[in-house]
């Protein structure tokens, strides 16, 4: 019996393998057809794009972008552009996975941008050298070229930028008579950073010292890598290869128990309600521009911005990256993708993009366009994101380093042993990439 | 063995009847038996076996999910790396931990409650709806009300322990209490699930039984002793099943609140499973996970099948 | 205890357990209607589950974002076929592992019963695979055939059908009637409890599917309440009460759904001696 049924399974697998097979086969061979037919000049290219779902201003900016384009375009391109649910961190990411192992990629195709790595790794987007010039390289802010960046070619152009900066509120700062820096070289180091919290939190009022979101996906590595930057080491080694000595090293675990200190201390609420900071119940706030457009909503809260805190001992540094675009190597029609690309990360959308949602932009020559970003307090952001931002490490196994980076800061703030926490992200990640990466 | 015996008593009673003879009326009920399989076989053939296969054959390989066409066969790689995984053996232990707490819980107060409405109160009906509702709000909007309510400053539960002098508690935050928090939470929502199964097994004990037995005096522990446990004996080897079955899923909550943490004590092996394929792209590996994982299970279904029938 | 003792402590329990199983959810029904700053200003205390200020602008703003009713109408469609469907499929098959003689039978069931754990996670890529190869990927085939076999509704079928008297089943034989028309005519309407049973448990299952739909749906065509609702826990600002509001909406209409199939299920079983 048993016997029949596995010869019954095998015959039944393999058949699915061939199907399979065979029908991607044909599903390719159609879509050059596709190509083929639109060398006469009658039909337009139909070019395919897609991006995660947003807010409600981005997601009119990109359905107004798309327009224009197709408008400018009539008659040669049709650009179609479908926006995913991204209803958890991964959810967007699974659907590409899905994509990639039938096939059905879309031409244009949105990625976070530590994402390029694997992405490019793997052979699903395609390098862009070719169609730009260095001049037009130029243009971007660095942390966008050193995001899109892998094994010295470029693949991935960033829509926007973004950045963490220290919020703080401006009532308690006046009630303790504090000053927060306004120059960059001035910014606060941690300990500096560290006795401001001491000085505002009043657990009797529920004030804490800061608010940082603790959530478990991007954020951890987006914002706290940097602790590890501006104290002179990193979480991985800069050709990706090696963690150990590196996120567990003598730095790493100052900048750790750092961290550990406010938590243990109590100067940040480990689970804070969403709204903390802009109900007055924390001093300061780690946090991203795209914070601001919810402070709108609170007209009581005074708020001002400072930099990024950085190291006693070492460099002002700050977080970066964000939402970039790449072609897949599905695309039959890559000269029109390209000049997709383009148009959406040119300086106009460059520039309309950023004002639309509170995010630093990608080109230099857009933030020309943007007067707020001259003055305080949005100066603060354009000084970081042009001048000292990092993009997080471009590594394939970035996925596993984020993930485990990730769990070991959450431990550790909850009261895990520092070290052999950031031992255990070291060998998970060299192990993963020896196993899967190493040539 | 059983089948046969079943037949042969099944087969005795129309012997008498003359129109087929016993061996064709047996042929045409086989003929009918395999018609009536015959669709759910198919979707289930080509929807979860086949599937299933795929996954048995990727076992054995190695392949990143953005890759397939790259896939290398890496004979028992995958299994050889999995016996040494730390975080299988982490996760093994919360998935079994978490099962053997929430079954016996969770069908407990299922019983309870099923108890509480089998009775002919005014408001039955809304106490039916409150203990069904949870159940019918997905599992994701579950979660997301109980990060808050869990919150260890001023989350609901919190608030209401500290009114009551209790210090407030970590909960999900805490490598002690998270799975604890989890296994609370899970049992709140799903066993309005259960009540329903043990209600309609309930709803079938014929009423006869209970005005006999309070004719012969039997008090209303004696006939839950005496008659409704025992009448409901199938009922509960199957409700006992299927709890089993989910509880060892365990999934959507500790991929929503905690995602495994803190310090790993929540990582179960679904959402193991799920960080190796999904998030870290390693389909190989994920898939050898799965088969191991099956295995498990199915090993868990022969004890419990075991346990209950030596009852 | 005498009868009206029992009836009091019945209620006592009941309200107590009631209290426990509503309070969460009443805390959201609550919070989706107050301004979006009282939701958590509320929360460290009994303020939490009391309205405040109440106001219908969360409902207002949410529907203003979102097609709600159109995606309340994808998915009440795609899970109730999946239920119909299911419940003719899956009765057959449970019947016959239950009624029915044949060569390979306990194989079979033991076959249904192991299938029954093997987690929708460690399959859902190779099923991505099968449904793509039959071109079904962003159509309601991806959202529903793959769902209609149920190696657990048949084993639940079969658990009740198991309860039905022979002597029944027989005594139509005798009548002439092949098993289909058995089947149909004594057995279902004798099971209207298991068919309401595992037509609810079925629809609640499906209507929290998140990770599929997600995987198979790519426009706007097919998406789904549960894929509307994450659209509010996308990138900040998050509106809390916007969120509430969409979890209360769409929770409604099972409500309704339930209250309705309560009260056949109570109906369906007046019939005596099919169980015990």
């Amino acid at each position: 019996m048993n016997m029949r049924w596995m010869k019954i399974l095998l015959a039944a697998i393999m058949a699915v393998t061939i199907i399979g097979c065979s029908s991607n086969g044909s599903g390719s061979s159609e879509n050059q057809e596709a190509s083929g037919g639109t060398g006469g000049s009658a039909e337009p290219v139909e070019i395919t794009f897609w991006r995660p779902q947003a807010d409600e201003a981005e997601d009119q900016f990109y359905q107004e972008a798309v327009k224009a384009f197709n408008e400018a375009h009539e008659g040669k391109i049709v650009l179609k552009m479908e926006t995913v649910t991204r209803g958890n961190s991964f959810a967007y990411e699974d659907k590409i996975n899905a994509a990639v192992a039938s096939n059905t990629l879309p031409d244009v195709v949105a990625l976070d941008g530590p994402n390029v790595a694997n992405y490019a790794a793997s052979g699903i987007i395609i390098p862009l050298d070719e169609y730009f010039t260095q001049e037009e390289l130029d243009d971007f802010v660095p942390s966008i070229i050193q995001q899109g960046t892998y094994n010295g070619k470029f693949y991935a152009v960033g829509l926007n930028e973004s950045s963490v900066v220290l919020f703080y509120n401006k009532k308690i700062m006046d009630e303790h008579g504090i000053v927060p820096p306004t120059e960059i070289d001035k910014a606060w180091t941690w300990d500096e950073w560290y006795d401001v919290m001491k000085r505002t939190a009043d657990p009797d009022r529920g004030i804490f010292g800061t608010n940082m979101i603790n959530d478990k996906g991007e954020w951890m590595t987006y914002a706290f890598e940097q602790f590890w930057i501006s104290n002179g080491t990193d979480i991985v080694s800069e050709d990706g290869t090696k963690a150990e000595g590196y996120v567990n090293s003598e730095q790493g675990i100052e900048a750790a128990n750092f961290l550990k200190k406010l938590a243990d201390e109590k100067l940040f609420n480990i689970d804070p309600t969403p709204t903390e900071f802009e109900e007055g119940k924390a001093a300061t706030k780690l946090g991203g521009t795209w914070n601001i457009t919810g402070f709108e909503a609170y007209p009581d809260l005074e708020w001002g911005i400072t930099y990024f805190p950085r190291s006693p001992k070492g460099q002002v540094t700050s977080p970066s990256g964000s939402w970039a675009v790449g072609i897949s190597s599905n695309s039959k029609h890559v000269a029109e993708a390209v000049e997709v690309v383009k148009w959406l990360t040119n300086k106009e959308n460059s520039a309309r993009l950023a004002k639309a949602i509170n995010v630093p932009a990608s080109r230099k020559s857009a933030f020309e366009s943007i007067p707020e970003y001259n003055e305080l307090p949005m100066r603060v952001i354009k000084e970081q994101v042009t001048t000292v931002s990092h993009a997080r490490p471009v590594t394939p196994a970035y996925p596993v380093l984020t993930q485990k980076f990730a769990e070991a800061l959450i431990d550790i703030m909850v009261g895990a042993d520092v070290k052999s926490s950031l031992d255990n992200v070291a060998k998970v990640y060299d192990q993963e990439y020896a196993r899967n990466f190493a040539e | 063995m059983n089948g046969t015996m079943q037949g042969e008593a099944m087969a005795s009673a129309p012997r008498s009847h003359k129109m087929l003879s016993l061996r064709k009326r047996k042929r045409q009920e086989a003929i009918m038996g395999y018609s009536f399989l015959l669709p759910a076989g198919l979707l289930i053939t080509l929807f979860l076996i086949l599937p299933f296969g795929l996954a048995f054959v990727f076992g054995f390989t190695r392949f990143n999910l953005l890759r397939p066409d790259q896939i290398e066969f890496r004979g028992l790689e995958n299994y050889l790396f999995l016996f040494t995984d730390p975080l299988f053996y982490r996760s093994l232990y919360n998935t079994l931990y978490f099962t053997a707490i929430v079954v016996p819980v969770q069908c407990g107060l299922a019983l309870m409650l099923a108890l509480l409405v089998n009775q002919k109160l005014r408001l039955t009906n809304l106490f039916r709806i409150a203990y069904f509702s949870p159940v019918i709000t997905s599992m994701t909007v579950i979660a997301i009300l109980w990060i808050y309510l869990y919150n260890p400053n001023d989350g609901l539960i919190n608030s209401f322990l500290h009114a009551l002098g209790i210090p407030k508690q970590p909960f999900l935050r805490s490598p002690d209490q998270a799975m604890n928090s989890i296994i609370l939470m899970s049992v709140w929502q799903a066993a309005g699930y259960q009540m329903m199964i043990f209600l309609a097994g309930l709803q079938g004990i014929p009423k006869e039984l209970y005005e006999a037995a309070s004719m012969d005096g039997a008090n209303r522990f004696q006939q839950l002793r005496y008659i409704t446990i025992p009448s409901l004996y199938n009922v509960i080897v199957f409700v006992l099943t299927i709890t089993t079955i989910q509880a060892v899923k365990l999934f959507t909550q500790p991929y929503i609140m905690t995602n495994g943490g803190p310090e790993n004590t929540t990582r179960t092996l679904a959402l193991f499973i799920y960080q190796q394929g999904f998030q870290f792209r390693n389909a190989g590996y994920a898939s050898a996970i799965s088969v191991v994982f099956f295995i498990i299970v199915v090993l868990l279904s022969f004890l419990l099948r075991k346990l209950l029938r030596d009852r | 205890m005498s009868d009206r003792k029992y009836a009091a402590f019945l209620y006592a329990a009941n309200a107590v357990m009631t209290l426990l199983f509503i309070t969460p959810l009443l805390w959201m029904v609550v919070s989706s209607l107050k301004p979006e700053t009282h939701i958590f200003a509320d929360l460290n205390s009994i303020k939490a589950l009391l309205p405040s200020s109440v106001t219908l602008d969360n409902y207002i703003k949410a529907f203003h974002r979102i097609p709600m009713m159109k995606y309340l109408f994808n998915s009440l469609f795609y899970v109730t076929v999946i239920c119909i469907s299911g419940l003719v499929v899956n009765s057959l098959c449970g019947y016959a592992l239950a009624k029915l003689q044949f060569k390979g039978r306990d194989m079979l069931l033991s076959g249904v019963i192991a299938l029954m754990i093997v987690p929708f996670e460690s399959i859902i890529m190779p099923l991505y695979f099968i449904v793509n190869t039959l071109g079904w990927v962003d159509t309601w085939l991806a959202l529903i055939v793959p769902f209609v076999g149920n190696c657990f509704s048949i084993f639940m079928f079969r658990q009740f059908f198991m309860d039905v008297p022979n002597e029944i089943l027989e005594a139509s034989a005798i009548d002439g009637s092949s098993p289909m028309k058995t089947f149909v005519r004594i057995v279902v309407p004798l099971s209207g409890p298991v068919f309401t049973t595992v037509f609810i448990l079925t629809f609640i299952t499906h209507w929290g599917d998140f990770l599929w739909p997600i995987l198979v749906t790519t426009g706007e065509k097919l998406r789904t309440v549960q894929l509307g609702i994450q659209t509010f826990f996308t990138l900040p600002p998050v509106y809390y009460g916007q969120i509430m509001a969409t979890l209360t909406f769409t929770t409604l209409p099972i409500v309704i759904l339930f209250l309705f199939l309560q009260r056949y299920y109570i109906e369906g079983i007046t019939h005596t001696g099919v169980k015990g």
